[in-house]
């Protein structure tokens, strides 16, 4: 279960550059919530007919149609947003394939469906942290909300780049590790 | 000298892996088998440079002349898999099931398309981001090999130190961007 989680945060790993904006993993959590919807769908429909060696490529190829679609929809209603985002929506496909959502939600859902949660937080903290304020979607970029106004005078964009996104990740997982140790050492009392 | 400048970009300072995240889990699980993971480098380093040269070639000449260009990531998926399956038949041993590899072999390539503007720019970023694959790995395996025998504290043990050393690291490699050799050199 431990390499589980390993393997569904390293799957996140290609979308780190993208959760540095708020408005940024808002976009892409609706992208993956779309992928992992069809992604199911997918390999139920494909499984019974496609032979196993080359059943990776024909879901890969039909996501890439599916993910195209949705960029098509995307350019339609935040057409400068889909710029930046367009590259990294595609690699969520193949970030959606490594966790093998297919089969994995069947087993594991618990694990895959607070990823996206936790990318729309990490997107937020990140914000946060970094520019001081929060970001949203708009028809001509992003709109951008100032709620930390002294950040930009004490800054931490740090927290913004990928290299403080793995950091931050680290922090989180030691955190978690942590809290882990003592619900099970206070368990272990009781 | 733009050759040798998009390498250099592509290996340290922008690495494929740390920057964009494209095999990182890969370079994480492999880094625990040391210089195994090297076996099977040659098998991925011609089915991505055959890809991108391949893929290059069609973009260039049939998408772009005829305003195709929203088919690109199509594109790259079915002939990714088309090359990958065709050199598997041929070289059985080349032939891999684990999806962290693929997604390498797939992530790179689109990559390399994405990023690039010639057919040079796009296999110098092939080449760089398996540069930065082999680069990485060594490091985290140098890295898991001091930690196993360091006194580190339990909770900090396993992925929550490799991380911060990868978010170290992608630091350190940024700091290429200020160095002699790409500010002198690389001009």
């Amino acid at each position: 279960m431990k390499k589980r989680t390993q393997f569904f945060l390293f799957a996140l790993c290609p979308l780190i550059p993208l959760s540095s904006r708020f408005a940024y993993g808002l976009v892409i959590s609706i992208a993956l919530f779309w992928l992992y919807f069809f992604a199911i769908l997918m390999r139920k429909l494909v499984k019974p007919f496609v032979p196993e060696k080359v059943r990776f490529w024909i879901e890969l190829a039909c996501l890439g149609f599916i993910t195209t679609l949705f960029i098509t929809i995307l350019k339609a209603i935040y057409p400068v947003l889909v710029i930046s985002c367009e590259f990294y929506i595609y690699l969520a496909i193949f970030s959606c394939m490594l966790q093998g959502i297919g089969d994995s939600l069947a087993s594991y859902p618990q694990t895959v469906f607070p990823l996206i949660p936790f990318i729309l937080a990490f997107s937020a903290v990140r914000e946060l942290f970094g520019f001081g304020g929060l970001s949203f979607p708009s028809y001509t970029g992003f709109i951008e909300i100032p709620i930390l106004p002294q950040f930009p005078y004490y800054s931490v964009r740090f927290w913004g780049t990928t290299g403080g996104a793995l950091i931050l990740l680290g922090g989180i997982c030691w955190f978690c590790n942590y809290l882990g140790h003592k619900l099970s050492l206070s368990e272990g009392k009781f | 000298m733009i050759a040798v400048d998009t390498l250099f970009f592509y290996s340290f300072i922008c690495a494929a892996i740390l920057i964009y995240g494209i095999g990182l889990e890969k370079t994480f699980f492999s880094s625990r088998i040391g210089p195994a993971l090297f076996m099977r480098l040659p098998a991925i380093c011609f089915d991505i440079l055959l890809s991108v040269a391949l893929l290059r070639y069609l973009i260039t000449f049939f998408l772009i002349p005829y305003d195709y260009t929203y088919m690109i990531p199509m594109l790259v998926i079915c002939l990714c898999g088309i090359i990958h399956t065709t050199t598997g038949f041929i070289f059985p041993s080349s032939q891999t099931k684990n999806p962290g590899e693929l997604l390498f072999f797939v992530g790179t390539i689109f990559l390399a398309i994405y990023e690039s503007v010639t057919f040079i720019d796009a296999i110098c970023i092939a080449i760089a981001s398996l540069v930065s694959y082999v680069l990485v790995s060594i490091i985290l395996f140098s890295i898991r090999e001091r930690m196993a025998t360091s006194s580190i504290q339990h909770d900090w043990k396993g992925l929550p130190i490799m991380l911060v050393s990868m978010g170290l690291l992608c630091i350190i490699l940024y700091s290429t961007d200020i160095s002699w050799w790409v500010s002198e050199v690389g001009k």
